[in-house]
């Protein structure tokens, strides 16, 4: 039976919030935002997300959408403020991105962040695992 | 983020006794399984992906433990059916007196209120049943979560009837026997099931017709084969030996790989059984539900000639209608209505639902849910569901919502 291995690894450009939101570092005061591959695996099958529109903007802490998966619903907390730029239309169609690959494919928006230093409030990937893997 | 399990506290068995399992625990494991605490037991949820499974049982087969489930027997001795017969015929909201041997039904316990203490299958055990007789004259399929409420219930109505001598005679050879020690079901469901069951040496010429049950054999194991599931699915359950149920799950997930059967978690179990609008006893009906309020007056024979429990109830329900109804609707939304949320109709709660989840096939939110309106809602009607805070709109339609073709 094909199983995923459990991602015990977070690639080191990604900074995690305590709510499992996660902001991976482009340079120029942009990040994706999405999910961590633990909270993809609790939710299990992932079938819609609800996003913002481009150009909205969103608030560090507040919340900015939602993902459905079959068994529950989530609110999807902003680990930074910031501009929503550009969405990833992929998950239209293919939602289970995020459970498949949820650093990269998996991504949910792209935001222009208004306050760099709200980086350094969230937790190193290496940080975050020990957090999640302690409870 | 932030997590709603709307529906993972009723689906616990008793929080403080341990958990049960089925002899295929340890076979679950091995295939990754994913568990979940259901009605006591300790169960398979998922092994790869929900939607993974769901799909697989709509379009090749899947294999489901649900060796959980409950299994009684009824018998009245000396190869009379008639002692049972008159028991059961007092007892449930459908007419039995033209079941023939191996012949199924679906039907209900009920309250004097018509209130529904569980769903079952009730089969008129098969003739040529030498290879074991402890399934008496008739035996029954009930929901895991309720096979003790069930067997009680039975024994209690066998013995009020007992005692007031009313046609003592006949029910006092009568007996009731819980057969889930020593018997367990597998569900073998989709398109392709009558071809595995082939591979495993099954005479398919043999097959039952739907809603009937046969004995067979299957290398060397005794068993019987029942045409029935709850998937919306052709396929079959076969009831087995308890100490043979590993043997022939690890036979049908071998044998079926050219198939590609696959072994099916609850989730999918539920998502399954919701596409074809099969209420789940807990959710979808109980006791404060009637079978006409829930859409199942087709499994009625509501003015049978034999008194039975829940008469009065149904009888003026049937005559006089019922405001409040079971109805299936879809969402055109990217929101999931989960079991709880309130229904309204212009502005006015008139509801609430009972199952929610996503229609792989549909691909849309679907779900089923109580409204009380003194004219009945049509297809095509609009309601509003309000998910975590937000009133979305939500179409009535036919149900069920997945018809295999």
């Amino acid at each position: 039976m094909p199983k995923k291995a459990p991602s015990n690894t977070i690639p080191e450009d990604i900074k995690v919030a305590e709510t499992h939101e996660y902001a991976r570092i482009l340079g120029d005061n942009r990040v994706r935002i999405g999910i961590t591959d633990f909270a993809a695996t609790q939710l299990g099958d992932i079938v819609f997300v609800d996003v913002p529109e481009i150009g909205d903007t969103i608030e560090k802490g507040e919340s900015f959408g939602s993902i459905e998966s079959v068994k529950a619903q989530s609110d999807l907390y902003a680990p930074v403020s910031g501009e929503v730029i550009a969405l990833n239309s992929m998950l239209e169609d293919s939602p289970e991105l995020i459970n498949d690959d949820s650093y990269d494919a998996g991504w949910i928006i792209e935001v222009e962040i208004t306050n760099a230093a709200e980086l350094d409030t969230l937790q190193t990937g290496e940080n975050y695992l020990d957090l999640v893997e302690s409870q | 983020m932030e997590s709603s399990h709307p529906s993972a506290e009723n689906t616990a068995g008793p929080k403080d006794s341990p958990l049960q399992v089925t002899p295929l625990y340890s076979a679950h494991q091995e295939l990754g399984a994913k568990f979940t605490a259901f009605a006591g037991w300790q169960m398979p949820v998922q092994y790869e992906k929900t939607l993974t499974e769901h799909r697989a049982v709509r379009s090749g087969a899947g294999l489901f433990d649900i060796a959980h489930m409950g299994l009684i027997s009824l018998s009245s001795g000396n190869d009379q059916a008639e002692g049972a017969f008159q028991f059961l015929e007092g007892l449930l909201p459908r007419d039995l007196s033209k079941l023939k041997p191996g012949k199924a039904v679906y039907t209900q316990l009920l309250t004097h209120d018509a209130g529904i203490i569980d769903d079952i299958i009730l089969y008129k055990t098969p003739e040529n049943m030498e290879f074991d007789r402890l399934f008496g004259h008739y035996f029954l399929v009930c929901n895991a979560a309720n096979a003790q409420t069930v067997l009680d219930w039975l024994k209690k109505q066998l013995q009020e009837r007992k005692d007031t001598g009313n046609a003592a005679g006949l029910l006092q050879s009568v007996t009731i026997s819980d057969l889930r020690d020593q018997f367990g079901l597998l569900a073998l469901q989709g398109p392709k099931f009558a071809d595995i069951l082939a591979r495993v040496g099954y005479q398919t010429d043999n097959m039952p017709s739907r809603f009937w049950v046969k004995p067979a054999v299957i290398e060397d194991m005794p068993l019987l084969v029942s045409r029935t599931g709850y998937t919306g699915e052709d396929g079959v359950e076969l009831i087995v030996q308890r100490g043979q149920l590993l043997k022939l799950w690890q036979r049908l997930l071998t044998l079926g790989k050219p198939y590609n059967v696959k072994p099916i978690g609850l989730a999918a179990r539920d998502t399954l059984r919701l596409e074809a609008a099969y209420p789940l006893h807990g959710n979808d009906i109980g006791l404060n539900d009637t079978p006409i309020e829930a859409g199942l007056t087709w499994s009625l024979h509501v003015n049978k000639s034999v008194p039975y429990v829940g008469e009065a109830v149904l009888k003026h329900q049937y005559q006089v209608g019922v405001e409040k109804k079971l109805y299936g609707f879809v969402i055109n939304h990217k929101m999931i209505a989960r079991q709880g949320d309130i229904i309204y109709k212009n502005s006015r709660p008139v509801g609430s639902v009972t199952s929610g989840s996503i229609s792989p096939v549909l691909n849309l939110p679907i779900g089923l849910g109580y409204i009380t309106l003194p004219i009945p809602l049509q297809p095509g009607d609009i309601v509003e569901i309000e998910c975590r805070n937000k009133r979305v709109a939500a179409e009535i339609v036919e149900k069920p919502f997945y018809q295999k073709t």
